[in-house]
């Protein structure tokens, strides 16, 4: 239960090696730590609904979240270019995706899409998320549009024909 | 009448394994009958469960839909292997296919336990028949398989069409199998801290487990992995999803848990942390594959989540996680600290490993369950996207990389650095060599690329570091060389080959991240387009007709520079029972590089085509295959050979 | 009771296994298990091992062992405190934990579970089969099966109707006069046979299905399809005063609301006029359609029985009504959703070319 069978080679007593493995150990946990806390601070992406980012005034260029419904009608497509308005019922934003769009990307469906906000106000969208199941809808979507009485879980959504 | 018979089997292995829950935990001091009647319940359990899911899929073969399981997730059109794997494409038959997962690892410890201590063995399979007893209570009264539905429907909802693929008949039973084999990592666990006896011999048992379930969790990883990258249409291979990361936490826990049994096998320390480490993993197992059901998080895995079955299997994972750790809080300070080691030492490496591992799960879990509670406590919605994680993930796991090759190089309780180091210079510099040569020849366009590609190549040439130094190459004639490696024992090859494939997979997903290039494009019948150096000309567009869908399909022909002509087509179909659409890209493998092709809905006769060129990314999945092979080795070695090591020990090793 | 039996005989064979392994054998208070000396003298190989393979120098290899001995030492003396061994369990506790397990079993089921219901597979459901092969396929197999079986008074029972509505009639008259052999004759089974014949003949109820008519109405007093039928072919032949007689006895048979009475009203009428249509045909339809009106808005309202809603389909399909006769095949599979409850309708509706996918819905 004891080194003093092995050839010592360093001078530290038991005490002081298991102190200095302890040190060694929480020095690093401390460095994870403030990384993923740094990280946290400066990668958490928010999430906005149209009227989030008139009130709030995002900054152009700031990666966010952008949730609502495509507005019906207002989905058009030149060549892989795609552009349409996202609304909560209320405000709108007119967002560009250039791509393949998910397949259940529909007018009137929830939609998230990820990116950034142009000079002039519009979305550029760099990532457009709408999962694989037709009832599925993004859920912070399901609450923003709860918070402003556009959705009623037990209806369909109201662009729905 | 079969499903009648299956259900009741079901309840039958239910109340077995109520009962000998209550016997095991009240009687596990009171010797061998015990053990015997809960080894049988085990055996018991298995048959039984096995029996109901052979009527499940009975049922859902024949189309029987008077089962409402299988008129809410099965058609007749369907092919057969569809109808199979539809069993468990659902919330209710996946519940059944764990449950039976979890009696088939009960029924082989009480196969291969029979050398174990009685009380050990008692308390094991006690703790087994609990989780059993707890979640077949959980599927029979909250969501139980064999509803039936009378008068019966004439045909069948439909599996939801992104499931209808074959990596469903493989994925989930890879991944439950995984997650559900660290049960007995944990069952021993607890059996560990109910009895207080914990030894080497302990950890000895619970190793081939360990390895076991890690082996199924690494396939089932990589090959999700593989099945989000070709079915989702994406052409990412990982996206961070929570529960990508559920299944990715207990993974690194389980592996934290592979290496800190080493140590405590053969040296008898690190006891309370590897008792730890067990409950960790199968607690992180359990909110991987129950997190998703209970409605906290939404995800494509998500199934229909009802909130009374959320709160139930909520707190069903109190209890028994908080559970454990109760116990262990009052039971380990008991356990006796074991053998000492200096820092510097394979131990003191072994250490290293799961302090990394651990910060690293620690970092995972943190950016999966942060939006959660800030959402809770906040109010505010938020995410955690791939931006956090490749940061985090990456710069606490360079570290672990950069020790990684002198770990198997150290011996043990004390060793000598400097002598390790001149072992590996040879590989260091040949990864060095590398890295700098393909940065050079393939332009950088990501800052990081040269790194990650000598951490790659660092660990991948440090593992067969180990195998040249045990083999003496070049200072032996080859022969005698050639035979020392074939004498080495099988747990240096698995190892070197984990390691190994470790490194590969580190060096594919810095290729493709790298050099991966893109391309989306509106192109038309008759038009053809460039990437990386491959034509991409398309031929013709057409409606094919599919057994429960119809499709559009898109003939592509793709000319190499050095290459054959091939034909790639990709699928756009639509599902007639659900009328729900789903893109099938078309995947062209050119030795580890792939060419991904991914055809958009028409719009006005013009099509969107997206091409990615993804270079070497097969090297991830071959890395992991590596990895898990490597388990597989580990366990073919005679002293870790499941069941096996007491009576092989007693036969070949002289006692005293 | 089939279930129960099966569910009982895996209960008991379960229980049996338990209990005969843990209180049939002869049992030891506390097992073996692995002896430390085992697992000592594996470590010792694997230091051994290590200095082989050059992991280990000569003086640590030695350090190593001797720490290693020491901790034997301790581990023998915490083995040699163990606990004071307790009793062997009581088999009485074994066979109570197995009487438990029983109990517990078959009570949950008998909550949980649906005894009562069959399987259905898809391949066997009569709908599917209906669906699956045109009539006629099966009647191809049946008959294949009645010329083996002759006697199989069910496949003649089957095949007769489907013979009729595909009118092979010669085949129809058949069937039914071997449904008479077999069954012994009654008032439908003569009326039936009488059917065949009648459609053999156009029309034409002349000779032995006359005979078999009236030995149907002797039969039975109150059978009406029998005196329908004669009735209709006395009025036919020009036997008027018969045919009053005969349309009378018919009018009095009934309660006053059956949807046959105004076709027979019609009839007495034109008899007792000697055979003068006393209405066009217009009006004639008019009042047909009345009363299939009447008829439908009865069964929608009251429901009804299979045999009246299989007559309302047929009643839209003369009428040449499809929708219609859609429409109400669907109402009758709702409100009779077990096909096998159904019995000729399927095979009036698949015969017409209805669609049966609506079933269940």
């Amino acid at each position: 239960m004891s080194s003093q069978g092995l050839p010592a080679k360093r001078g530290w007593s038991r005490k002081q090696k298991r102190l200095a493995m302890i040190l060694g150990l929480g020095l690093v946990l401390a460095l994870a730590a403030t990384l993923v806390l740094v990280a946290l601070r400066d990668q958490i992406v928010f999430f906005y609904t149209p009227a989030d980012i008139l009130e709030r005034q995002v900054e152009p260029g700031l990666p966010i979240r952008l949730g609502g419904l495509v507005k019906e009608g207002s989905w058009t497509r030149q060549g892989e270019r795609n552009t349409f308005i996202v609304t909560d019922g209320g405000a709108e934003i007119a967002a560009t995706y250039s791509g393949i769009l998910p397949d259940l990307f529909r007018e009137g469906q929830g939609v998230v899409a990820e990116g950034s906000l142009l000079p002039d106000g519009s979305f550029a969208a760099t990532n457009v998320l709408a999962k694989h199941d037709e009832t599925y809808i993004p859920k912070e979507v399901a609450e923003a549009l709860k918070a402003r009485g556009e959705w009623r879980p037990d209806e369909p959504l109201p662009a729905e024909q | 009448m079969t499903i009648e018979l299956g259900h009741f089997a079901l309840i039958l292995a239910f109340a077995i394994a109520s009962v000998s829950t209550l016997g095991g935990y009240l009687f596990w001091r009171r010797g061998e009958r015990v053990a015997l009647f809960l080894q049988q319940g085990a055996v018991l359990q298995f048959v039984l469960v096995a029996a109901a899911f052979a009527a499940l899929i009975q049922a859902f073969v024949v189309s029987d839909f008077s089962l409402a399981l299988a008129a809410n997730n099965s058609h007749s059109l369907k092919p057969l292997v569809f109808k199979i794997s539809g069993v468990w494409g659902n919330h209710e038959g996946s519940m059944v296919l764990w449950v039976l997962i979890l009696v088939a690892f009960g029924a082989m410890v009480a196969a291969f336990g029979k050398n174990l201590p009685q009380s050990l063995l008692s308390l094991v399979l006690a703790t087994q028949s609990l989780l059993t007893a707890a979640f077949s209570g959980f599927t029979l009264f909250t969501s139980n398989p064999f509803e039936r539905v009378s008068p019966a429907p004439l045909e069948g909802a439909d599996l939801n069409p992104v499931l209808q693929d074959i990596g469903l008949a493989i994925h989930p039973p890879l991944l439950y199998t995984g997650y559900v084999g660290f049960s007995v990592c944990f069952s021993f666990a607890v059996a560990a801290l109910v009895s207080g006896r914990i030894d080497a011999a302990w950890a000895r048992w619970v190793r081939p487990w360990t390895t076991l379930a890690w082996l199924f969790l690494t396939l089932g990883i990589a090959m999700g992995s593989y099945w989000a990258y070709y079915e989702l249409g994406w052409g990412g291979w990982w996206f961070w999803d929570p529960v990508e990361n559920a299944s990715f936490m207990p993974w690194l826990a389980g592996t934290a848990l592979l290496h800190s049994a080493i140590v405590m096998e053969k040296r008898n320390a690190l006891k309370i942390w590897t008792i730890f480490l067990a409950i960790i993993t199968f607690s992180l197992s359990l909110l991987g594959t129950f997190m998703v059901r209970s409605g906290i998080l939404t995800s494509v895995h998500t199934f229909a989540s009802d909130p009374t079955r959320g709160l139930v299997i909520l707190s069903i994972l109190a209890v028994l996680i908080g559970g454990a750790f109760a116990l262990f809080a009052l039971r380990a300070p008991a356990l006796r600290a074991g053998g000492l080691f200096a820092p510097v030492s394979r131990e003191g490496a072994l250490i290293l490993n799961n302090l990394f591992l651990a910060t690293a799960l620690g970092a995972v879990l943190v950016g999966t369950l942060y939006p959660l509670l800030l959402d809770a406590l906040a109010g505010m919605t938020i995410s955690v996207g791939a931006p956090f994680f490749n940061l985090t993930f990456s710069i606490l796991m360079a570290p672990l990389l950069v020790v990684l090759p002198f770990g198997p190089l150290l011996a043990w309780k004390r060793a000598d650095i400097v002598a390790v180091a001149q072992r590996l210079i040879a590989a260091g510099a040949l990864a060095i060599f590398l890295a700098a040569l393909i940065s050079a020849l393939g332009g950088v366009s990501v800052s990081m690329a040269p790194i990650g590609l000598l951490l790659g190549f660092w660990v991948a040439f440090g593992a067969l570091a180990e195998l040249i130094e045990r083999s003496r190459l070049g200072r032996l004639p080859l022969i005698e060389s050639a035979r020392r490696l074939a004498g080495l024992p099988r747990s240096a090859w698995a190892t070197a080959l984990g390691h190994f494939g470790l490194g590969v997979t580190v060096l594919g997903i810095v290729a493709t991240t790298a050099w991966e290039s893109e391309l989306v494009t509106t192109l038309n019948p008759g038009e053809a387009a460039r990437l990386a150096g491959y034509t991409i000309a398309f031929e013709r567009f057409e409606e094919v007709p599919g057994p429960n869908y119809s499709a559009e399909r898109g003939t592509f022909r793709v000319t190499g520079e050095s290459d054959a002509t091939r034909i790639l087509s990709p699928e756009r179909r639509i599902y007639a029972a659900s009328g729900m659409p789903t893109t099938e890209a078309a995947i062209e493998t050119y030795g580890f590089s792939q060419l991904y092709l991914q055809l958009g809905e028409p719009v006005d006769g013009t099509h969107v085509v997206r091409a990615w060129f993804k270079p070497y990314v097969t090297l991830i999945w071959i890395g992991a295959l590596l990895m898990a092979l490597a388990g597989a080795v580990s366990l073919t070695d005679r002293r870790l050979r499941i069941g096996a090591p007491a009576r092989r020990a007693a036969a070949t090793e002289p006692v005293r | 009771m089939v279930f129960w039996s099966i569910a009982i005989t895996i209960t008991l064979v379960a229980c049996a296994a338990l209990y005969y392994a843990a209180a049939m054998r002869p049992v030891n208070a506390v097992g073996s298990g692995e002896g430390l000396d085992a697992q000592f003298a594996r470590m010792l190989a694997g230091i051994e091992a290590d200095v082989g393979a050059g992991k280990l120098a000569g003086p640590q290899a030695i350090a190593a062992k001797a720490e290693l001995a020491r901790e034997m030492l301790r581990q023998k003396s915490e083995a040699g405190q163990a606990p004071t061994r307790a009793k062997p369990l009581r088999i009485g506790v074994v066979a109570a934990g197995v009487m438990l397990i029983a109990g517990l079993a078959c009570g949950l089921y008998a909550i949980l579970g649906r005894p009562d219901l069959p399987g259905e597979p898809l391949a066997s459901r009569p709908e599917i089969a209906a669906r699956n092969m045109n009539l006629e396929e099966a009647i191809a197999r049946i008959e294949a099966r009645l010329a083996i079986a002759p006697d199989d008074l069910r496949g003649w029972t089957v095949i007769a109707p489907a013979y009729m509505e595909l009118q092979r009639y010669a085949d129809a008259e058949r069937a039914f006069r071997r449904i008479v052999e077999l069954a012994g004759p009654d008032a439908d089974r003569e009326t039936d046979l009488a059917e065949a014949l009648m459609m053999q003949a156009g029309g034409d109820a002349a000779g032995e299905a006359m005979q078999l008519l009236r030995s149907a109405a002797t039969r039975d007093p109150a059978h009406l399809r029998s005196r329908f039928y004669i009735a209709g072919e006395l009025t036919r032949t020009g036997d008027y005063t018969a045919a009053v007689e005969a349309w009378q006895e018919l009018i009095g048979l009934a309660e006053g609301n059956e949807p046959w009475l105004a076709t027979a009203r019609q009839g007495l009428a034109f008899a007792e006029a000697g055979g003068v249509a006393p209405q066009d045909d217009e009006t004639q339809q008019e009042a047909i359609r009345g009363m299939v009106e009447g008829l439908a808005a009865r069964l929608q309202s009251e429901g009804g029985s299979v045999e009246e809603w299989t007559q309302l389909v047929r009643a839209y399909l003369v009428l040449e009504d499809r929708q219609a006769a859609q429409a109400a095949y669907e109402d009758a599979v709702a409100a009779y959703p077990q096909a096998f409850d159904r019995g000729g309708l399927d095979t009036l509706a698949l015969g017409a070319g209805l669609s049966l996918n609506g079933d269940g819905q």
